[in-house]
């Protein structure tokens, strides 16, 4: 678990694995909120992200993997912007009905 | 580092003298002989049925290598055999004493003799020489309680960040909980050394999975998901986390020790269809007490909401990841991983803090829980896991 990217600014959330596709907000994040991945590449909140909850870093297309510790964890169910929170609506999990 | 090496070989890091009960009703004679004799511990079970389960994990507590000596003290009639308790203990070549309160005549003269041996055991414990030990020594037991959404991003990958720095210095490592682990079966197999442990590691899940539904108890919570989680597998890749990334070398069964070093999976779910009780663990000291009769000389405990728990046989170093967890329960907490979340420590900065630690504690310095007094056990009746003890 030596992977994790910081998101600038610090403290605003965290990208566990360099294959990931959505990074986890550290503190409620407004809409419109910049973050600066490592690269320098710019993603804008495009809705607040809460504390704790995803926010995909480029466009997923349904049926497309989300991907957090570097492995799946679900499957998009509608297509998804770049800055959008991942949740429920939009998530659902490989492992059949929960 | 120095440690006290056992006649079985092992290093414990402690040097406790152990007074188990072996009923309640003996409880009270042990509980006054260890709180007149400084340097000995209290553990035990309750029940007066014998239960194969409870009796393995008393034999496990007195074989381990943080217990110098042990004094059981029987009331006399339980089912539990005491005889065969201290011949078990014994095999690990250490002192095994017996107390027999309806022999003695009594609750103050079973007190007398109990604190008149348990002093000679300490006084003996006391002149064991320190050895040098590494951390190929070392057996760690990983466990989790009282998480939240901070869990999964800070204390676990922290703690999974020390035990791959641990396994690479030569360590051992044990982790558990395969009912929370449902969900990341794909990855959990690749992680499997052998053919062998990836069927031993899908037959646990299967088992776990089982359990859930026989339970109720299972998935993801809406709680979980207010706090953002999603999905089963992304709750189970954060418990995961505290793993580490190495291969798992071998699934162990109840009380079963790791035969070689690196990653060890406990499975202790037991076989589903007999399985009376039902519940996987009844509480935290519940699932710690497994990890130490495995054998982990050192727990790491990872938590966001706050726990105060400790160990009456190896001590626990606290990991939280919550920032507001760590300031309002400062005092119990030993590895503060909230700076993770509020930006200023990388998980590998905190990850050496706690390899730091680990090497302060096994050189003798208490963890918070040690220096509060906390001394939980708890060996539970379970019924129908006695098919599983390995």
């Amino acid at each position: 678990m030596d992977h994790e990217i910081r998101v600038r600014p610090e403290g605003s959330a965290i990208i566990l694995h360099p294959d990931d596709n959505v990074a986890t907000a550290l503190r409620d994040l407004e809409c419109g909120t910049a973050l600066t991945l490592a690269n320098g590449r710019v993603v804008d909140t495009a809705e607040p992200i809460p504390f704790g909850y995803k926010v995909a870093l480029r466009a997923i297309g349904p049926d497309e993997y989300v991907v957090k510790y570097g492995v799946p964890i679900g499957v998009a169910t509608a297509p998804i912007a770049a800055g959008a929170r991942v949740h429920i609506h939009n998530l659902r999990t490989l492992q059949g009905d929960q | 580092m120095k440690g006290y090496r056992r006649p079985d070989g092992r290093i414990g890091i402690r040097n406790h003298v152990a007074v188990i009960y072996t009923v309640e009703c003996s409880r009270h004679v042990a509980d006054m002989i260890v709180r007149q004799t400084p340097g000995s511990e209290l553990i035990g079970f309750a029940g007066c049925y014998s239960d194969p389960y409870a009796f393995r994990m008393l034999v496990e507590v007195g074989r381990h290598p943080n217990v110098a000596a042990v004094l059981l003290v029987s009331l006399g009639c339980e089912s539990t055999n005491l005889q065969q308790l201290a011949s078990e203990i014994g095999t690990a070549g250490k002192r095994v004493e017996t107390l027999v309160v309806q022999e003695c005549g009594g609750t103050i003269k079973t007190i007398e003799r109990g604190c008149v041996l348990a002093g000679a055991m300490v006084e003996e414990a006391h002149r064991i020489e320190p050895v040098p030990m590494t951390f190929s020594d070392l057996i760690v037991g990983v466990e989790c309680g009282g998480s939240d959404t901070t869990s999964g991003l800070a204390a676990n990958p922290a703690a999974g960040w020390a035990v791959d720095r641990l396994i690479d210095l030569g360590g051992t490592a044990i982790f558990s909980e395969l009912p929370e682990l449902l969900g990341t079966e794909p990855y959990l197999v690749k992680r499997a050394r052998t053919e062998e442990v990836a069927q031993s590691v899908r037959s646990g899940l299967e088992r776990a999975q089982k359990l859930g539904q026989a339970l109720g108890q299972f998935a993801i919570s809406v709680g979980n998901q207010l706090g953002g989680l999603t999905t089963i597998e992304e709750k189970s890749l954060g418990a995961l986390a505290k793993a580490g990334t190495k291969p798992i070398e071998g699934v162990l069964k109840t009380a079963e020790r790791p035969s070689r070093s690196g990653l060890y999976l406990l499975d202790k779910v037991g076989d589903v269809e007999g399985n009376q009780l039902g519940h996987y663990e009844i509480n935290d000291s519940d699932g710690l007490i497994s990890l130490i009769a495995s054998g982990a000389q050192l727990i790491f405990f990872t938590t966001g909401r706050g726990s105060v728990v400790g160990s009456a046989v190896s001590p626990v170093i606290k990991i939280c990841g919550n920032p507001n967890t760590c300031e309002r329960l400062a005092d119990d907490i030993d590895i503060d991983a909230g700076t993770i979340i509020t930006g200023s420590a990388m998980v590998a900065d905190v990850g050496e803090l706690i390899v730091d630690l680990t090497q302060a504690v096994i050189n003798g310095r208490q963890t918070r829980s040690e220096s509060l007094g906390h001394k939980e056990y708890s060996i539970p009746y379970k019924p129908g896991r006695a098919c599983d003890v390995g």
